[in-house]
């Protein structure tokens, strides 16, 4: 019979493993004790998709540990079994991926593009991408400048004096802290905020755009103008938003 | 020669502070707790009224004080504690002395009656957005007045800061903006600049510069995006020049323009 084990040849029946784009996050070896069936056949290991299994050497007293690499990018319990070639299971392995370290955290402002969108809320994400399209074919370099920033962002920045708001709608989120923006700051990534963007006519191309996909254009408000703003939600929905954000 | 001098003298000296007696029927550190005090007590006290515990020198600091009347007269004062009483049990008479310059010392409400009206669930309302301040100027005073706007798709949540400048007195007050957030100032003479944040440009905010005329309020200049104005004549402005490129860095450039003579 086989047994999972750790490098030590102790057996064990789970094992957690770091989320795989953590900053330093290393694969995590473990061994399988007695690979062999009763006809010296090879078990082999049967995972879910989730957790990335690499064959390594064999190794161990008397040579009878196969090593084997754990690796995950998804977060949860899963399972792993040692299987004979006649499909029997001689041993099962639990593997807890760990949340993600901070996936959200630093300067959501140098985030990839890619990040950016993920950062918005599921509604929004194909609209945003939809202007980001018409103002490519406009001849314009449009880029997302902000999506999501996290509420202690938001109040650094309002105690540097740098914005009005504590919470606004890019700092919406789901209850478990998932970034759930309804509002991103879109510019020319030729001319940001500068007049160019404006003499060049990208502000109103963005705003047409905005209105084009149903959103609400920052460029229209006439109190207090942000022009590189759209958002997914009325203003006046701001307070139900804070709340839903469990905040 | 003698009397000359001791008239100079008198001069420097600074005002007395002027005398006021507040019914007190509660004190808080938080303006929304003031407020709801003091609407109560206004419907037995029509001028009840919030008073900032700093405007007054022998007072603790940072206090908002719900006074169900603020009177120069004790007896008035003794009368409307009795009244007072009835709503907050423990009302308190206490004596005031004014700063200089201080929102009691001018008369002016520190809370506006419309900040009553914000609703309870505002997001971005702070205690500083609903308390109105007066600045001393070499010459008359900047007065802002902050209300509430009913306005339920206003990105600001309704919030709004009139600036008006008076000479000595609040009554012959002018408006030189109806809004004005983030506000600097600078004044020569009769020329008086005032920056205001219009715009957001990513983590920065864009300011405008108004020049006014004070004696007739009349806006002489205005220039946007630029900050920090100065004025080192009367017909010169100075500010920083303010541009936010891609990156969401914010670059200030020094700007001087000539003031016209409208």
């Amino acid at each position: 019979m086989a047994n999972f084990c750790n490098l030590k040849e102790q057996r064990i029946s789970e094992v957690t493993l770091p989320y795989s784009m953590d900053p330093g996050a290393k694969s995590v070896m473990i061994g399988l004790w007695g690979f062999l069936d009763f006809d010296g056949n090879e078990l082999h290991l049967l995972s879910t998709p989730y957790v990335n299994v690499k064959k390594g050497g064999i190794t161990g007293y008397l040579k009878r540990v196969r090593l084997y690499e754990l690796s995950s990018y998804h977060t949860g319990t899963w399972e792993i079994d040692a299987v004979t070639q006649g499909g029997s299971t001689w041993d099962t392995l639990t593997v807890h991926v760990s949340a993600p370290k901070d996936q959200w955290g630093g300067d959501s402002s140098q985030w990839t593009q890619e990040k950016k969108l993920a950062s918005l809320d599921a509604a929004l994400r194909p609209k945003v991408a939809r202007i980001l399209d018409i103002l490519r074919d406009a001849g314009f370099q449009p880029k997302v400048f902000f999506g999501w920033r996290s509420v202690k962002v938001q109040l650094q920045l309002f105690n540097r004096g740098v914005t009005k708001v504590k919470f606004s709608f890019h700092n919406a989120q789901k209850p478990n802290g998932t970034p759930n923006a309804y509002a991103a700051d879109i510019v020319d990534s030729r001319w940001g905020w500068g007049d160019a963007a404006q003499a060049n006519g990208f502000w109103d191309a963005l705003g047409d755009a905005a209105h084009s996909q149903g959103l609400v254009w920052g460029g229209d408000w006439t109190t207090f103008k942000d022009v590189a703003h759209v958002q997914s939600k009325q203003n006046s929905e701001l307070a139900a938003v804070k709340r839903e954000s469990g905040l | 020669m003698r009397l000359a001098s001791l008239l100079l003298a008198a001069c420097s000296l600074p005002a007395a502070a002027q005398q006021h007696w507040l019914v007190i029927a509660g004190s808080s550190h938080s303006a929304v707790e003031a407020i709801k005090l003091t609407a109560k007590l206004r419907a037995l006290e029509p001028s009840a009224s919030v008073v900032m515990s700093s405007d007054c020198e022998n007072l603790r600091l940072g206090l908002y004080l719900s006074a169900a009347a603020v009177t120069a007269d004790r007896a008035i004062a003794q009368a409307a504690l009795e009244k007072a009483k009835t709503i907050a049990h423990d009302s308190y008479l206490r004596e005031c002395k004014a700063r200089p310059a201080s929102l009691i010392a001018l008369n002016i409400p520190a809370i506006d009656p419309s900040i009553e009206k914000v609703p309870g669930d505002a997001v971005n309302w702070t205690d500083e957005d609903r308390t109105s301040t007066v600045a001393k100027l070499p010459s008359g005073y900047l007065w802002l007045r902050r209300t509430y706007v009913a306005a339920p798709e206003d990105p600001q949540e309704g919030r709004r800061t009139a600036v008006l400048f008076f000479a000595a007195k609040p009554a012959d007050a002018r408006q030189l903006t109806e809004d004005c957030s983030d506000s600097g100032h600078a004044q020569n003479g009769t020329r008086l600049a005032l920056s205001c944040a219009r715009e957001s440009a990513g983590d920065n905010l864009f300011h405008e510069i108004t020049v006014y005329d004070t004696s007739t309020a009349r806006p002489l200049l205005e220039i946007k995006h630029c900050r920090k104005p100065n004025l080192p004549t009367p017909n010169q402005l100075a500010c920083q020049s303010e541009e936010v490129d891609a990156q969401g860095i914010l670059h200030l450039r020094p700007k001087q323009l000539e003031i016209p003579n409208r």
